[in-house]
């Protein structure tokens, strides 16, 4: 029991992290009908952008000399931001020009960026750990924990999943209850349209990119202690959001958010009981074999994931 | 909104895909030359180039013939790779026995992988095979039986031409290369013959309009099931004809880069057209060579992205669409719709 419901909040507050870059994904996904495969790079060069405001320069200093917490979240804020100006040029410099409707090409030119942020951050800042490590946005000392029952429940576990739930609550803030968001989704549900009404589709879709940008980094600065931040922590995080996207339906936010929670608990629970059983065991250090499963039969019964909208054609 | 199938656009007519354009002077010539003239090592390198394009070919098919975007055609040329060391050095069979058994191996592996693969569309393909190559790698580690494990295992079958051929040393990296460029030959004729068969106009039909094809009555699902089953053999004849000329396989060869190198090869080179595969294998050497000779950029990776991005600009139907342009030209006019 103990076990079950210590691995239950590990696969919450990975899932959460999942969920963090799977909605960055589906928010690119729904504006432009692309995968960004460059996604997780972008929020590595974010949380990168965040050490060096936290950690490697004191520009911030001035903020406070012991409150790391503070200068990390002020740091946080701006690399937010940077992320955000670079997905803004990277959108119209790179993807604007291709057809939308043709994938081939862009999904190059996502590829094409996902090796040169990769290779551009290993010669900035090696590709070993950095130390010293990237602050956490919430206390995350081994003994910072309260004790369920038996079960250990980390404040930073605790507070990775309450900031992905605020995040998303003024995502849907400003997707339902602003122009811009307005015009997000009317661009989202038929841009040809949208533009004939007067929407400034352009401008629209690289709102689209800077907010996923933004998400992508927040989740990549919140996992950079876990994982210890170098250029190549986010390639596992990306395939597992991936995943959570496509289970949730590539153009569905809530369902993107649902999936990242899925395939952390599949990734926790369901490995963790799996790999028990001898013949299973190698699961332990292939678990996104359990997830690709899972993926594979969400879509087999359900080809648009879980919350998707199904594809309708004309002929 | 929903993705809309990708529409490759400059391979309409089944011509356009067997059409080697200038190549057609330049290719006999370089096939005939290159053992003549080339060092021992040289001509190895080159067989492997050969046997590369044989996969790209099989990316090609899958992705420009079919519209189905496969970024994990890495992960049937290992399986070849592994199926060859396995039936060369386990079963003891003989060459010409273990090379179609391990094209076999690798289709029916496309066939069960693809299967589930195949109810989806679009860019959810691309998201599962993707997947799959990026798990490919791990498992093979954890199959040591099979895999020969993290060191990857080496074929110590005696692999030289048979005796009663009489062949001095000299010519054996020459036999080996007369009998890839065989096999990579009969995949050509065959993939010739497929696309401009009935079966070859069922795929376009499905690429352009599904659910016009279903009306017509095929079977998307047959159809595609077959086709990938079928490029995913390529791929394996290629790993397998790499394990033959390199006899030593490991994971670590066909990681997920493999199959992104696969995939940007075919885009770029053109989709649907020999041609293409052709190109886009010579851009893969090509690229990463230059950093050699600019070598101010410093990482391969940064070379080898930026070349992606520029390639997709100044070519966004492949190098084959700007080489044929009068092709190109002639596909645009009758695709504008």
């Amino acid at each position: 029991m103990t076990l079950l419901l210590q691995r239950i909040f590990d696969g919450l507050t990975t899932g959460a992290i999942y969920a963090a870059v799977a909605v960055a994904l589906v928010l690119i996904f729904k504006a432009t009908t692309l995968i960004n495969f460059a996604q997780g790079e972008l929020a590595m060069i974010g949380a990168f952008f965040g050490y060096v405001f936290a950690v490697q320069t004191d520009v911030l200093d001035f903020i406070s000399e012991d409150d790391t917490y503070l200068k990390t979240w002020v740091a946080a804020i701006i690399a937010m931001i940077i992320s955000a100006i670079l997905a803004l040029i990277i959108e119209r410099v790179l993807v604007r020009p291709f057809d939308p409707t043709d994938h081939l090409p862009v999904v190059l030119i996502t590829l094409g960026l996902f090796l040169i942020i990769n290779a551009m951050a290993g010669e900035i800042w090696n590709y070993q750990a950095q130390s010293p490590p990237m602050p956490g946005l919430f206390p995350n000392n081994f003994d910072d924990l309260i004790m369920v029952g038996e079960a250990r429940l980390f404040y930073d576990a605790m507070g990775i999943v309450f900031t992905l739930l605020v995040m998303l609550a003024i995502l849907f803030f400003v997707l339902n209850r602003t122009k811009m968001g307005l015009a997000f989704r009317a661009v989202s549900s038929n841009t040809e349209s949208a533009r004939l009404v007067g929407v400034r589709t352009g401008r629209v879709l690289g709102f689209g990119w800077a907010l996923a940008a933004s998400f992508g980094t927040l989740g990549a600065i919140l996992v950079a202690p876990r994982l210890s931040l170098q250029p190549n922590m986010m390639a596992v995080v990306l395939i597992y959001a991936l995943t959570s996207a496509a289970v949730g339906g590539l153009d569905s936010l809530g369902g993107a958010a649902l999936g990242g929670v899925i395939i952390g608990l599949v990734n926790s629970v369901g490995v963790g009981y799996i790999s028990d059983w001898e013949p299973f065991e190698f699961l332990r250090a292939t678990p996104l074999l359990l997830s690709l499963i899972a993926l594979l039969i969400t879509l087999w019964f359900k080809p648009s994931g879980l919350f998707g909208t199904k594809a309708v054609e004309r002929v | 909104m929903t993705p809309a199938p990708p529409r490759p656009k400059n391979q309409n007519s089944s011509q356009g895909f067997t059409s080697l354009g200038w190549l057609r002077w330049v290719l006999p010539v370089a096939l005939i030359a290159v053992p003549l003239l080339a060092s021992e090592l040289q001509l190895r390198r080159f067989t492997q180039v050969l046997v590369l394009v044989l996969a790209v070919l099989g990316v090609n098919l899958v992705t420009g013939y079919t519209g189905l975007i496969s970024l994990g055609h890495g992960v049937f040329v290992g399986i070849g790779a592994f199926a060859m060391a396995n039936f060369l050095d386990e079963w003891n069979l003989t060459f010409f026995l273990a090379l179609p058994l391990a094209a076999g191996v690798a289709g029916l592996a496309g066939l069960i992988l693809g299967m589930p693969a195949l109810r989806v569309r679009g860019i959810y393909l691309a998201l599962i095979t993707f997947g799959f190559a990026l798990v490919f790698g791990p498992v093979a580690r954890r199959l040591g039986s099979i895999t020969g494990g993290p060191t990857g295992r080496s074929i110590n079958r005696n692999l030289d031409p048979p005796a009663f051929l009489g062949l001095p040393e000299d010519y054996f990296q020459h036999y080996r290369y007369a009998l890839c460029l065989l096999v990579v030959g009969i995949w050509f004729w065959i993939v010739r013959n497929l696309v401009e068969s009935r079966m070859g106009r069922a795929l376009r039909s499905v690429r352009d309009d599904q659910l016009a094809a279903v009306v017509f009555g095929v079977n998307p699902v047959t159809v595609k099931a077959g086709v990938f089953s079928l490029s995913a053999a390529m791929a394996g004849t290629a790993g397998a004809l790499q394990a033959y000329l390199f006899p030593f396989v490991s994971h670590a060869d066909f990681d997920v880069f493999l199959s992104l190198r696969l995939y940007a090869a075919a885009v770029l080179g053109g989709l649907g057209s020999i041609a293409g595969a052709i190109y886009g294998v010579v851009a893969l050497i090509i690229v990463p060579a230059l950093n050699g000779l600019i070598g101010i950029i410093g990482s391969e990776e940064i070379v080898f992205g930026l070349g992606l991005i520029v390639l997709t600009y100044i070519a966004p139907n492949g190098i084959a669409g700007i080489v044929d342009r009068r092709r190109a030209e002639a596909d645009t006019d009758s695709t504008t719709s």
